[in-house]
């Protein structure tokens, strides 16, 4: 069968509108569902954390936040070290004397803090509990700058290796007496991770946990658009940098710019770089794609201490950033551009974006 | 065009025709925005007695946004339907929606003052980018609602002390707060829907109402 040209022409265009017809077809049809998008807030783990879920019954959802909730109650109370009666607690006061006895759940977290800390080269490292506390970052104490005599010695007590976990009877003990854990690096996302998990358990498919700027974000939020999350500016509280879209994904931010003081012009903010004893300097922030909220928390930290070595770190991180360094240049993973749609706002600052391939 | 061409190209437009019927309303132009608000001594019951009766009504399309917040001191119990912009006295209609609307109301808000209710919002459609309001809560509880651009200055009292909001030209700031690290003070003034500002140590939050005109759904960082 031979087309002429105009012929070809005809059916080109008649293909076109079928294919559009059928579009409009398989677009809309079974009818639309009423869908409900339900959201609470609760205080926990010293922070505001947000669930919002996308689910035809409304009392499904308040009944899977409310079991998703406690999880993360129950988690706060396990590795919290502000909670006298929880198990990182009673670590901290005793484990210099002799080994403290925890759960398989707490032990399990040190043992996958202690394998962070080896791929990180211990700039990730939860023994940073005795430097943070003189700081006074760690709970509700006055932040206050340390003489220089006093952070050496702290330091010492600062190193994974001599935290002696004995899987046998899942004990944990101090080798050099003084040393302090602080999870804060972790436990948030492992809470996320656990209340996502509840989520599911209940049938609950799209939603989103934000605990303090932490997010993990499951399905999507409509038929087929993924959640949309906005990084904030680290120079401009109120104003956001970028935003960019994720699914079954964590993302989490490091910044400077929230606990932190200023003495003599000089920013002395939270995130501790073990190797000096004082805050990591070479960003203003860094935010992380990672399968887990718990990953994406660890990388954060590490990333954000790491700084300007990022791009020489290898193998090469396997985790999209953005990374703004301590002049206020954007650096950033290209697939952030092409696979999470991120784009950025106009802000009263100019950014050089270096991209990364 | 011959005429071979006009039966073919008539043939896809009449396909067309014949399944439009097909494509639901809810994706056609909205005509369903509403809000629909009670305030009510416990949710669990009349949550699931307003979910049945919008299913199956004229509002049963699309994304409709659910929040309950616990209210402060006495309130009337209540429940509130607006539809377009307009109040619908639903208790002098006869369509299913309303009746339904008009026996939850005699259930469970009629002519009752309650202690600490909770407040229970179910929005569709009508969201704004404009904040109209701002909203300050104690915990889960919904301490305030005051109109944005009405200027004050207020004291609340917070789980460790007491926290100053100061509302002028359209902006929101915590100017003063009984906590340790003052982050609260350092978050800035916040002037977009959306936006909120939180003392974690004294539980307060601050809000303004509406959409984040940036078009996310939650803030990292």
């Amino acid at each position: 069968m031979e087309f002429h040209r105009t012929e070809w022409t005809v059916w080109r265009v008649n293909v076109r509108v079928l294919f559009y017809v059928t579009l409009m077809i398989a677009g809309t049809t079974p009818a639309e569902e009423m869908q409900f998008e339900v959201s609470a807030t609760k205080y926990l783990m010293g922070t505001l954390v947000e669930i919002k879920a996308m689910h035809p019954n409304v009392e499904a959802c308040r009944t899977s936040f409310y079991h998703a909730f406690h999880e993360m109650e129950r988690v706060e109370h396990l590795l919290s070290s502000h909670l006298p009666e929880s198990e990182i607690a009673r670590i901290n006061a005793h484990a210099s004397e002799y080994p403290v006895k925890v759960s398989a759940e707490t032990f399990a977290i040190l043992e996958r803090a202690i394998h962070y800390a080896e791929q990180t080269n211990g700039l990730f490292d939860v023994t940073i509990g005795v430097l943070s506390k003189r700081w006074g970052f760690s709970g509700e104490d006055e932040i206050t700058l340390p003489y220089p005599e006093e952070i050496e010695p702290l330091r010492a007590k600062v190193d994974y290796h001599q935290l002696d976990l004995n899987a046998a009877d899942t004990t944990v003990a101090f080798a050099i007496p003084g040393m302090q854990i602080d999870l804060g690096g972790i436990a948030k996302g492992y809470a996320i991770d656990r209340a996502a998990a509840t989520l599911r358990e209940q049938g609950i498919t799209d939603f989103l946990i934000n605990a303090g700027g932490d997010i993990y974000a499951s399905g999507f939020k409509f038929e087929d658009q993924r959640w949309v999350i906005g990084i904030k500016h680290p120079r401009q509280p109120e104003a956001l940098l970028a935003k960019l879209e994720i699914t079954n994904s964590a993302i989490a931010t490091s910044g400077d710019y929230e606990r932190y003081t200023i003495i003599d012009d000089i920013r002395y903010h939270h995130i501790l770089d073990p190797r000096t004893g004082y805050p990591a300097r070479q960003c203003q922030s860094v935010t992380v794609l990672a399968p887990t909220a718990e990953t994406a928390d660890v990388m954060a930290t590490f990333f954000f201490v790491v700084g300007d070595s990022l791009l020489s770190i290898h193998p090469k991180p396997e985790y999209p950033y953005l990374r703004i360094d301590e002049s206020g240049n954007v650096h950033l993973d290209s697939t952030l551009v092409h696979d999470y749609h991120l784009e950025f706002f106009p802000t009263q600052q100019t950014y050089q974006t270096q991209k990364s391939p | 065009m011959n005429r071979r061409d006009f039966i073919k190209q008539s043939t896809l437009f009449a396909s067309g025709l014949i399944l439009s019927p097909f494509i639901p309303v809810s994706a056609q132009a909205r005509t369903t925005d509403f809000s629909l608000t009670l305030i009510v001594p416990q949710p669990d019951i009349a949550v699931n007695r307003i979910q049945s009766a919008l299913r199956g009504s004229a509002l049963a399309s699309g994304t409709i946004s659910y929040s309950e917040v616990p209210l402060s001191g006495y309130h009337l119990a209540d429940l509130v339907l607006i539809r377009n912009q307009r109040l619908i006295n639903f208790k002098q209609q006869t369509d299913d929606l309303s009746c339904r609307l008009a026996e939850i109301y005699r259930e469970f808000a009629r002519d009752q003052v309650i202690e600490n209710p909770i407040l229970i919002r179910l929005v569709s459609g009508a969201f704004t980018t404009t904040p109209q309001h701002v909203y300050i809560y104690r915990g889960n509880e919904q301490l305030v609602r005051h109109p944005l651009h009405q200027d004050t200055e207020m004291e609340l009292e917070g789980l460790k002390g007491n926290v100053v909001v100061h509302i002028q030209n359209g902006k929101v700031r915590i100017v003063a707060a009984e906590c340790r690290h003052q982050t609260c003070q350092k978050m800035g003034a916040i002037h977009q829907a959306g936006q909120h500002l939180v003392c974690i140590p004294n539980q307060i939050q601050v809000s303004l109402d509406g959409i984040s005109p940036y078009g996310v759904d939650s803030v990292a960082g």
